[in-house]
């Protein structure tokens, strides 16, 4: 008998539910700054999540070894689930399946020479930049996931996350641009996209944007692009739709959600179609089957401008008894599995960019922003904008610097009157839980436009 | 696997080599609306190796009984590292102290803060405590040193309706026995319940009163601008500041790793160097960066304590205290803020240090030195030089801080700043 069947006999025999779950992660780091190498990391880890549930719900996060040597880990586990606190979880299984994603140029058969390769060559294009970093990442994971309810879940993937900031110094003035991009695949992804063109674009509306000017405060039509479309997405439709946090769950932390109750609520206008996939093949929030061995599948967190389905682990889904819609994730072998987002985003609509600007008098286009930030009920919002340009008379304009929007959930997307029919997305780490677990994400969407909105 | 079997091992093969070995003993209990949610407990082992030959450096955990070969590998291909100077060869002797942590049951502990907090009309509470007891040994080519930490961290964010208050604290082992359950649970409530009349106050410059939690959290936001590898990268306000003025003549700040009050506690770094009270800024003069020993070399400095070998980084930061009663820095302020908590600080522009950060937990309107009632939706838009040079007073009480990934460990006292941005949404 293999070692989680072992562990999880023994820690079922004393529990209501129990399930247990081994990742074994490979990983490898380089970084280059301002033209040289740094630093590079290699780690190897591996171990196993043992949760029991009987009085309360308890976790303990064991390394491999014998099972004489983990006995009394187990034990403590099951004393602990006896104490006094909330139990009540999703203990659905009688799954039996596996998922395998390692796209066509594995990232185990890259040497490491290639990986430097890689930065070296972003390195180079940036070459005359003030500012540059440049990180890559990448990480193999084999998961096996168990439960007394008798789930059996193999999953096996590669995840890459390549990372810039540039800043860029002239006359005194500084503009710096950080930007993530990242793949549930193989090395095949650096073929697939023009980073040097990225890259390239980036640097030359910095370099404009040092000259800008910013904009008289005030009301403007908007055109955001698909960074905005999907920041929004992420801070202000995902983050409040997961369940754990509007009961409280996270509320010391990253705190609660202006969303209070399951009843359908209005958000904004009719074209706010939000949807959270973790089946969208090659994203960077990628599976098939969650970290609670639930299997994937597409939510509408919002639809038609309403609220419609939270994001679920088992434990919220437990509270809301149903069943969880496969949100459980955990970042690593040794964290507990939270109601996390996988890739959020706009649904597309069918305007083209033209068509979003061509009826707009006197209006701002933000393509991307800097900084940003939210509430901890994930309703009052920021977002600095970094390549933006006005919009008269229908036409692309000037480009102006840092235009500030600073609103609130609601106000945003009732503003909302157009969406685009592009899609596109950019990659993130997101975080959440104590400790703090940042797992991979894709946020996005289409171009989209918003009426009368203040910009400062 | 045994150290000393690795350390064998690396001497063949590198010039110099750091292992890191953590033995770790953690549990948490989590609990949200009065009740437990969940109790984890973490009890492992970690072996972290960093190693050089000539300018070439790798790092990586040492799991599989093959990591020479890997790492020979990684030093083959990797190119110079320019920056890097080598580890401290200078080893002072430094010697431990084992203090086994009271058998607290942090079950009861978090018994006794929900009881408080609700006969304090915090109706609603949820946080958590960690109880944590490390032991880390680290072996150079030069030495081998280890030492024992021990301590706790209390969260506890009591809501009343829509208003709440936080408390996030630590204890070091020396400062276990003083863990006051009662008091933070009344803490957090007082503070949720100090409601009044919600107000809506215009954008502008006002000065505002920093609680010790709000100015941990902008501190930790800040503080790796001090670190010499940010200063390197060309991404600080501090940079070519050394002995310039950076903040108020009453503004003084510390790295203090040897205070055991805390859980920062940490009497060697990463390379062994023994640590100290380090002056960053004094008197709101800059003084020192952080530095490893290979930072201070290549800058001309002496290391500073703070390796990260590669990235200096702060232990336990202190902002001096000063000598007025938090009721006294209130009455100072004719038209402004009281704010206790803030989170989710962000750049826009790091060289500048410009961000924003969203103040929560206690937000609070001054008039002519009174608590006229609360705020909600403002966010503090500035610049670390402009808030740290603005510093006009500062409480003779400080409070050891923690909170999540927003505070870091630290000792930190409530600040008046003056002519602070404040904005909010529209």
């Amino acid at each position: 008998m293999n070692l989680i069947d072992k562990i999880l006999e023994y820690i079922s025999k004393d529990s209501k539910f129990a399930d247990v779950r081994f990742i074994d992660k490979t990983e490898n780091s380089i970084q280059f700054r301002n033209g040289e190498f740094i630093d590079s990391y290699y780690n190897h880890d591996s171990g196993y999540a043992v949760r029991s549930v009987n009085n309360s719900i308890s976790m303990g996060f064991i390394r491999e070894s014998s099972f004489e040597e983990i006995r009394k880990d187990l034990d403590n586990i099951l004393k602990k689930s006896k104490m006094k606190g909330k139990n009540k979880i999703d203990d659905s299984g009688n799954i039996k399946d596996s998922w395998k994603y390692l796209g066509n140029k594995k990232v185990s058969d890259v040497s490491i020479e290639d990986k430097i390769g890689i930065l070296k060559h972003f390195d180079y294009i940036m070459s005359d930049i003030h500012v540059k970093i440049n990180n890559l990442n990448d990480e193999v994971v084999n998961e096996i996931y168990v439960n007394s309810s008798g789930s059996e879940i193999n999953s096996q993937y590669s995840r890459i996350i390549y990372y810039y900031m540039i800043g860029i110094l002239e006359n005194n003035e500084f503009e710096q641009s950080s930007k993530e991009f990242g793949t549930t695949s193989g090395y095949e992804y650096f073929d697939k996209i023009n980073f040097d063109g990225k890259i390239n674009n980036d640097i030359s509306s910095l370099k404009k944007s040092v000259h800008s000017k910013q904009i008289k405060p005030g009301k403007y039509d908007l055109v955001i692009g698909p960074e905005i479309s999907g920041i929004v997405s992420h801070e202000s439709s995902g983050h409040p739709m997961e369940y754990d946090r509007i009961i409280g769950r996270e509320a010391a932390q990253a705190g609660e959600s202006f969303i209070k109750n399951t009843k359908p609520l209005k958000i904004g206008s009719k074209y706010v179609n939000i949807i959270d996939d973790p089946t969208v093949k090659e994203s960077y929030g990628y599976y098939l089957y969650d970290d609670e061995g639930t299997k994937a599948r597409k939510r509408y967190l919002y639809k038609n401008g309403y609220t419609n389905e939270f994001i679920l682990n088992r434990e919220s889904a437990g509270i809301l008894n149903v069943k969880s819609n496969g949100g459980g994730r955990a970042s690593e072998w040794n964290m507990e599995p939270l109601a996390r987002m996988s890739t959020t985003y706009i649904e597309p609509g069918d305007y083209s960019f033209e068509e979003l600007v061509s009826d707009i008098k006197n209006g701002i286009y933000i393509k991307d922003f800097t900084e940003w930030n939210i509430d901890d009920i994930r309703f009052n919002e920021k977002y600095v904008g970094k390549e933006a340009y006005r919009i008269v008379n229908g036409k692309i304009g000037e480009q102006i610097r840092r235009p500030v929007i600073e609103t609130n959930t609601i106000n945003f997307f009732s503003s909302l009157d157009a969406v685009g029919n592009d899609l596109n997305f950019s990659a993130g780490i997101c975080g959440k839980g104590d400790p703090e677990q940042g797992v991979n994400v894709w946020m996005g969407g289409p171009h989209a436009r918003l009426r009368s909105v203040y910009i400062k | 696997m045994n150290i000393n079997n690795i350390s064998e091992e690396l001497k063949k093969s590198f010039d110099e080599y750091s292992i890191e070995n953590i033995k770790e003993n953690i549990e948490e209990l989590r609990f949200s609306n009065n009740s437990m949610d969940i109790y984890n407990i973490w009890d492992y082992n970690d072996i972290n190796i960093f190693v050089s030959k000539n300018k070439k450096i790798a790092s990586m955990n040492v799991k599989d009984n093959d990591y020479l070969k890997k790492l020979n590998e990684i030093i083959k291909y990797v190119p110079d590292n320019n920056s890097y100077y080598g580890m401290n060869p200078d080893i002072k002797e430094y010697k431990d102290n084992i203090h086994e942590i009271d058998n607290n049951d942090i079950y009861d502990l978090f018994n006794q803060l929900i009881d408080s907090a609700i006969k304090n009309n915090g109706n609603k509470n949820s946080g958590l405590i960690y109880k944590i007891s490390t032991e880390t040994t680290i072996k150079t080519k030069y030495g081998e040193k280890t030492f024992h930490n021990n301590g706790i961290e209390i969260v506890i964010r009591s809501f009343n309706n829509n208003f709440s208050g936080q408390e996030g604290l630590h204890f070091g082992y020396n400062a276990i026995k003083k863990i006051d359950p009662y008091k933070i649970g009344e803490e957090a409530a007082i503070t949720s319940n100090i409601t009044g009349k919600t107000l809506n106050i215009p954008e502008g410059k006002y000065d505002v009163l920093l609680s010790p939690e709000f100015s941990g959290s902008i501190i930790t936001a800040n503080i790796d601008s001090l670190s010499y590898y940010n200063i390197d990268s060309g991404l600080s306000p501090f940079i070519d500041k050394i002995n310039t003025k950076v903040g108020s003549n009453k503004l003084s700040i510390y790295d203090d790793p040897l205070n055991n009050n805390g859980i920062g506690f940490r009497p060697f770094d990463d390379e062994n160097t023994n640590t100290n009270k380090v002056n960053l800024i004094s008197n709101g003069v800059l003084k020192s960066y952080m530095h490893s020993y290979s930072t201070a070399s290549e800058s001309g400095y002496k290391t500073t304590g703070n390796a990260g070998i590669i990235y200096p980084h702060p232990w336990q930061i202190h902002v001096k205290s000063g000598n007025k009663h938090i009721s006294d820095l209130i009455n100072d302020i004719d038209n402004g803020f009281y704010i206790k908590n803030s989170w989710y600080t962000r750049f826009q522009d790091e060289k500048s240090g410009t961000f924003s950060t969203v103040p929560r937990d206690g937000v609070f309107y001054i008039k002519n030195g009174k608590i006229v009632g609360t705020v909600s939706g403002i966010r503090i838009s500035d610049s670390i030089l402009n808030i740290l040079n603005n510093i006009d007073d500062i409480s003779d009480e400080e409070k050891y801080v923690k909170w999540w990934n927003e505070i870091n460990s630290s000792i930190m006292p409530s600040m008046i700043a003056r002519n602070i941005n404040i904005t909010k949404g529209f």
